[in-house]
């Protein structure tokens, strides 16, 4: 197979490449290539390239419609191909918490200066470090496709956690890129926390990872802190390598969110999770033993820290 | 094949590569400059560091062609003539090179965080040279010595 590099200007050279599409050329977008050049490496560059002579790499930092970390009416817009250093280093970032945490964690500043959030998000790990934090706040997934009559180009939103299929998999028809991300804003008193576990303190992926999300009311002088009632409410959270996408745990969300939160309903919460996960037996990061041991303590750490425990 | 240009501590490299050539082939081909390490080759070791418009990037997991109009800094761009560059001076005062293997990725990963953060500190050098391997384990030496840069930097 050869490989054909090109750098496209603008949308329409992007989409013009990615028209070449079924027959001839196989097409693969480059964002950060952090994934994408060990696959290559290894042989295992997907089905876009298999039994086809010449692969074209469609590198997209350059188009404009990709790029950019600003706020709009819906929200705040992160370009796909913003780097993971950007997103961990932007002011804008800073009040979602949990993802600039989770960007600011992956791999290491080498990685972080040229992987992107899109990479992160269409390379489909089950345990990718952005995604916990983007579920928690909602984020939503701009596709962008061209125009049937080649006019300006098409996009479709939909919820990022819906995005994502399994494995390896997003929900990204031929011809349709990620565009970018977009987080609805927040409300001023909630706060989030992201936390991974690895096997090594270096540089490792995550062998399970969380976010967890909630809104406090007005601190009170000498509120109780948990495991008092700490009136935390509005749980959100999302794990990594539990199920085969990272997903919300709905369920444990449930139960917090319908009772003030007590150890009992912490309890409750976490059993919910364990009764519902499907850890891969095979993976080489944690056991499903871990897993579960981990889930329980990841929560609680999240409602103590944010619920102002000492401990 | 393709005709790409980058400028290399300073002076234009030009050559016609294959598409699928790394930075990191082309530093050590086309450039013939060999003190920028291939070690992994798949990102995950840091040997192959060098400072790409301003960032430290694994050369390893970058196509030339996508480095072409970039300006790359390398190993060997950090000696003055005869004068070793102060992180250098350092990491030989602090006994930090031992194989050296992985001294040049170490060497360019502190640049940059000293060209972005003169006074960094110890944390800030652990998280730099945190995706840093070093198989003769003198990862010690090598935080001392960037922290000894760091910590004169304001005098003068
Ligand atoms: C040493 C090392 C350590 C790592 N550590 C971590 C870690 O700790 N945590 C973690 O989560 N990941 C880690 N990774 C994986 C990787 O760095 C991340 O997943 C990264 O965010 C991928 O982004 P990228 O821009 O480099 O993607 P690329 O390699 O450019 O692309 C990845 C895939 O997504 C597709 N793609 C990219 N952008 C788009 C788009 N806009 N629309 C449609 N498809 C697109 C590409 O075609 C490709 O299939 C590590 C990788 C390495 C090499
Ligand atoms: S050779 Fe590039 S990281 Fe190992
Ligand atoms: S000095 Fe030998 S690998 Fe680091």
């Amino acid at each position: 197979m050869r490989i054909v590099y090109e750098k496209p200007a603008t949308l329409e050279e992007l989409f013009s490449l990615m028209k070449l599409l079924p027959e001839g050329p196989g097409v693969k977008l480059l964002a950060g290539g952090t994934d994408l050049l060990p696959q290559l490496r290894a042989g295992r560059s997907g089905p876009e390239a298999k039994e086809r002579p010449i692969l074209i790499i469609a590198d997209i930092k350059r188009i404009q419609e990709f790029n950019g970390i600003h706020e709009t009416d819906k929200g705040l817009f992160i370009g796909a191909a913003e780097t993971m250093r950007a997103v961990a280093e932007h002011p804008l970032v800073r009040r979602y918490q949990a993802l600039a945490e989770g960007a600011g964690r992956m791999g290491c500043l080498e990685i972080q200066n040229r992987a992107t959030i899109g990479g992160n998000i269409c390379n489909g790990s089950p345990s990718a470090d952005s995604l916990p934090g983007l579920l928690v706040y909602d984020a939503k997934a701009v596709i962008i496709s061209e125009a049937p009559d080649g006019t300006a180009p098409r996009e479709r939103t939909m919820p990022l956690e819906r995005f994502l299929l399994g494995p390896g998999k997003v929900d990204l028809r031929p011809g349709e890129a990620l565009r970018a991300v977009v987080l609805p804003r927040p409300p001023e008193n909630s706060q989030s926390r992201y936390y991974r576990r690895t096997r090594v303190k270096g540089m490792d992926l995550s062998g399970i990872n969380a976010a967890i999300y909630c809104e406090s009311p007005e601190p009170k002088a000498g509120a109780a802190a948990w495991p008092a009632a700490c009136g935390l409410t509005g749980f959100r959270i999302a794990f990594g390598a539990v199920w085969p996408t990272v997903a919300r745990a709905r369920m444990a969300e449930d139960i917090l969110n319908s009772e003030p939160v007590t150890r009992q309903s912490f309890e409750r919460a976490a059993e919910a999770v364990l009764a519902d996960m499907k850890p891969r037996e095979s993976s080489m990061r944690a056991t499903p033993d871990y897993k579960r041991a981990m889930i329980p303590v990841l929560i609680e750490m999240g409602i103590s820290e944010m619920g102002g425990a000492s401990d | 094949m393709k005709e790409v240009c980058i400028d290399i501590n300073g002076l234009t490299v030009a050559a016609a590569v294959d598409d699928s050539t790394t930075l990191l082939r082309f530093i050590r081909g086309a450039a013939g400059l060999t003190g920028t390490k291939a070690g992994c080759e798949n990102g995950e070791c840091g040997a192959c560091t060098v400072i790409m418009d301003g960032k430290a990037v694994r050369s390893c997991l970058i196509l030339a062609a996508e480095a072409h109009g970039a300006s790359v800094t390398t190993v060997e761009g950090l000696a003055n003539k005869e004068e070793l560059h102060p992180l250098q001076q350092a990491f030989v005062d602090h006994g930090a090179v031992q194989c050296g293997f992985c001294v040049p990725g170490m060497l360019m990963a502190s640049k940059a965080l000293l060209d972005a953060n003169p006074t960094a500190g110890p944390e800030e050098i652990r998280a730099a040279l945190g995706g840093h391997l070093c198989r003769c384990g003198g990862y010690k030496a090598m935080a001392d010595a960037v922290r000894d840069v760091a910590s004169r930097k304001p005098q003068q």
